[in-house]
């Protein structure tokens, strides 16, 4: 009766540490969608608070539908202490017809938010896929 | 290096919100089907709990999260096996609390809620509507059920449903199996109203009050073992 007792105690600290190990490993994950652009500056991607060390990794943005009276402001911003405020480190303008169509953003890992926005500084709204990678 | 495609828990699933954006009127689907414009009702408060974990707090009387029928056809279950998964920290306003559901009362869809009736028993209901009465085991109702009881308010704790495609459905609290009580769960009729999270179809009751993380839903049956593993690696961030 001892030695099972021993044995499901090893089966159960094993079966611990797995589970641990495997929560430990970051997962890549993907998300994305469409955004409208407007006036107003609008999050395309946002992790204002996340629980630990985040790592995203690029997100890509189609301009297929962006025409010559259009132009767009991208915005990057990283937050580097709990509770103030994000700071942009990057700002880019893209006007009227691009080439190429697919513009790539390379994101930094970060601790405490990271916000990509999108901003229409003239013409008309258009709708912009997106698509997100990122380990969590 | 490990993908979210590659975890298995991640087979079949339809709907991943984990309320990473901690900010705005919106929030984003991780699944592959990536829902879009899953929008925060009268501003669900944003909070961080104790693991830095953010979370969605519902005020109880106009809060709750909306997705548009349009985009969220592959949500409208008849005989389709499917489960929901959420971590929840209910507060018991003696009020039927919808935790989540895509249906029209009387008529077609699915919707799972909280109910107390101020009584010392807590029940959480799985229902399945239905256009006219029914046969038997349900016979006279448009509406068939099943639920579990024991659920603790003001605690967080991880609710997993299972349901069979023309069968029953299982319910699990922090991945134990529940004991089921059910007069008959039929398959519902397909339905074409919101997604709606925190409140019941027609927007203007029954609001959901307390906090909640990662709603996900699946077109397949978890199984008791997907349940703990998933139970197992979240747990931390809610202490229990």
């Amino acid at each position: 009766m001892k030695i099972v007792k021993m044995a499901q105690s090893g089966y159960t600290k094993i079966y611990s540490l797995l589970v641990s190990l495997a929560a430990s490993i970051l997962t890549l994950t993907e998300t994305g969608g469409t955004i409208t652009s407007s006036a107003i500056e609008q999050a395309v991607y946002i992790n204002n608070a996340p629980a630990g060390v985040y790592s995203p990794k690029t997100i890509m943005i189609d301009f297929t539908n962006q025409t010559a009276t259009e132009i767009v402001v991208i915005r990057e911003y990283y937050r580097l202490k709990a509770a103030t405020g994000a700071i942009k480190i990057d700002e880019v303008t893209f006007a009227g017809v691009q080439d190429p169509l697919l513009k790539e953003i390379s994101l930094k890992q970060n601790r405490f938010g990271i916000l990509v926005s999108l901003q229409k500084t003239a013409g008309t709204a258009r709708d912009y896929n997106y698509e997100v990678f990122y380990k969590v | 290096m490990k993908g979210y495609d590659n975890i298995p828990e991640h087979e079949d699933i339809l709907l991943d919100l984990p309320f990473y954006e901690a900010d705005g009127a919106i929030t984003r689907d991780q699944a592959k089907p990536h829902h879009e414009d899953v929008l925060l009702i009268s501003a669900p408060t944003w909070e961080t709990i104790a693991s830095g974990l953010g979370v969605l707090a519902f005020d109880g009387t106009t809060n709750y999260i909306e997705l548009d029928n349009a985009a969220s056809v592959d949500l409208d279950f008849m005989a389709d096996d499917y489960s929901i998964g959420i971590w929840l920290r209910w507060e018991d306003n003696n009020n039927n609390g919808i935790v989540i559901g895509r249906y029209l009362i009387d008529v077609s869809g699915w919707e799972l809620y909280f109910w107390s009736g101020g009584g010392v028993i807590k029940y959480l209901t799985l229902r399945h509507h239905h256009a006219g009465t029914l046969v038997p085991p349900v016979t006279g109702n448009p509406r068939s059920a099943c639920y579990s009881v024991g659920w603790v308010p003001d605690t967080w704790c991880f609710m997993g449903i299972s349901r069979t495609g023309g069968g029953e459905a299982q319910h699990y609290r922090n991945a134990i199996p529940l004991t089921m009580v059910t007069g008959g769960l039929v398959d519902p009729e397909t339905n074409n109203n919101d997604l709606v999270i925190g409140v019941r179809t027609s927007k203007d009751t029954h609001h959901y009050k307390g906090k909640m993380w990662r709603p996900r839903i699946w077109n397949r049956v978890l199984t008791t073992s997907e349940w703990i593993n998933i139970f197992e690696q979240e747990r931390d961030w809610f202490g229990v």
